[in-house]
């Protein structure tokens, strides 16, 4: 996929986000290492672990891919391409954020969102632009990665990728840690799922909120299962 | 009867909607409070929305909503619209599950709107929606309530008739809920079936269920009644139950309608104002 170069258009100041900031950006925001905690949430994939359902590489693989294809990750890509799409308008994504987070029924999944969304809010204050005054608090993390990425004027399929990507990456290393399987196995569900995130990314540009939709009811369970786990590594 | 060469060019002529009936309804009805009793306020039917109101000995008024349609297909459109005024109690369930049948390529509706005022309760009770092959529904639910205002609300869904070896895998389905309080989203649902069966398989999906259920409960208490729904639950395979300040969510989901039913039942009980299913729902 091009990455292109955009015109970046705010507070009346006129920026031109050339091919390498769109690329820096993203590596950084979607890179385990930034600030946010990411590492320590499982998103409801630690109990499914615990329960069984979830043993080994390919059960992995496919509970990630449900949950983008058709599950709670595809509503909050939904979300955050929405938030992309009119990151300019304040009041909107306060809106965002607010269904984000209503959509989340699972107190620990809940607790993630806000943690995430407000850590990122507070780490984009490091880029020129005031990125965080864009966002609500508290944010949900997808509302304020979509916002943030849109501000700077990232495309919708350039910022989903590296969303999802990161996504897929955050819940490998969960398996990896608690199943576990190894790194190859780990590497081996990112190459299987490229292509999966690629054809998620591009439906993207034609869903708005009125798509939402998820079936993703026993990946709810296991989310919500989390709070009465009797030991457990993750915060989700 | 014969057809003649007139007949059958008049026949070909209809247009497919002509042809086939569409089903509307309209129902609505408002209750408020007189002397510390709930009484009725307005009601309001139209085409296959029935309402009826048995006689009860509690504080609420029960209102029974009937489809005389008999279930629903490709087209169809009923609405139901309740307000239960400041201080009031009002029921809300359905006389027999709806019944979704094949859709020749239209969408059915409903379409629920809810309002509670301050220190009302509201319960949302409807019985299951039966989801036949190839039908096709698109829900709403929304809700508002006031300061104080609490509520109950079930949505169940059957994939099929267990009993005649039914999955219903290509049904299709969407529900979407908006629950406000004083104008604030407090809580909402996005589901949605497209037929798919990696939806139908997926171990993070449905996981081969033929039933789910979603129960939602906004009280002051509901991290107190968190732990009684738990208590319950214990033991069923696919349940799990979550509060979040007022917000409490139930999720279930089980291999039939059966199993389902008997793991929805006490939690209703115990989550609705009354304290009770309504009464239907144990005929």
């Amino acid at each position: 996929m091009p990455i292109p170069v955009i015109t970046m258009n705010m507070a009346g100041t006129t920026t031109t986000m050339t091919e390498a900031r769109v690329l820096q950006r993203l590596l950084a925001w979607a890179s385990p290492s930034f600030p946010i905690g990411g590492f320590a949430y499982s998103a409801g994939l630690e109990t499914a672990i615990a329960r069984g359902t979830v043993r080994d590489a390919s059960a992995s693989r496919r509970w990630i891919a449900d949950s983008i294809g058709h599950g709670s990750a595809h509503n909050e890509a939904i979300l955050a391409a929405e938030a992309c799409r009119t990151s300019q308008d304040r009041q909107r994504v306060a809106e965002l954020s607010e269904l984000c987070l209503a959509l989340t029924p699972a107190l620990h999944r809940h607790a993630e969102s806000i943690a995430m969304g407000n850590a990122f809010a507070a780490a984009v204050s490091a880029w020129p632009g005031e990125l965080t005054r864009l966002l609500p608090s508290p944010c949900a993390y997808p509302v304020a990665f979509g916002a943030v990425a849109g501000a700077c004027g990232i495309g919708i399929e350039t910022a989903l990728i590296a969303y999802l990507t990161a996504y897929t990456q955050a819940q490998i290393s969960v398996a990896i840690r608690l199943i576990p399987i190894g790194q190859t196995q780990g590497l081996g569900i990112l190459v299987a799922l490229e292509h999966l995130i690629e054809v998620e990314v591009r439906s993207l540009s034609s869903l708005t909120i009125d798509d939402l939709g998820s079936a993703g009811i026993t990946a709810d369970i296991a989310a919500m299962n989390h709070e009465t786990l009797e030991t457990k590594i993750f915060r989700s | 009867m014969s057809l003649s060469a007139a007949n059958i060019q008049s026949l070909a002529e209809q247009p497919p909607a002509a042809a086939m009936q569409r089903a509307r309804g309209r129902g609505r009805i408002a209750v408020k409070t007189l002397h510390d009793r709930t009484k009725l306020d307005t009601l309001f039917q139209e085409g296959c929305a029935k309402i009826r109101l048995p006689r009860t000995h509690g504080k609420a008024i029960e209102a029974v909503l009937i489809n005389t349609a008999g279930g629903l297909t490709g087209g169809d459109d009923l609405r139901w619209e309740a307000n239960a005024e400041a201080g009031s109690r009002l029921v809300l369930t359905t006389q027999a599950c709806e019944r979704v049948y094949k859709s020749m390529g239209d969408v059915a509706h409903i379409e629920c709107r809810l309002s509670a005022g301050a220190g009302a309760h509201l319960d949302w009770l409807p019985q299951e929606t039966i989801l036949f092959e190839d039908s096709r529904l698109d829900r709403t639910l929304e809700v508002d309530l006031d300061e104080g205002a609490t509520f109950t609300a079930v949505e169940a869904v059957l994939l099929g008739r267990a009993a005649m070896g039914e999955a219903a895998r290509s049904a299709r389905m969407s529900d979407r809920w908006r629950i406000r309080r004083n104008g604030r989203l407090v809580h909402a649902e996005a589901l949605r079936l497209t037929g798919s069966d990696d939806e139908r398989d997926g171990i993070g999906l449905l996981a081969g269920n033929h039933a789910f259920a979603t129960v939602l409960a906004i009280t002051p208490d509901a991290d107190r009644r968190l732990h009684h729904v738990r208590e319950i639950l214990a033991g069923t395979r696919f349940a799990a139950a979550s509060a979040i300040g007022e917000r409490l969510v139930v999720r279930i989901a089980a291999p039939s309608g059966m199993a389902l039913r008997k793991s929805l039942a006490p939690v209703l009980a115990l989550l609705s104002g009354t304290g009770a299913l309504p009464r239907l729902w144990t005929i």
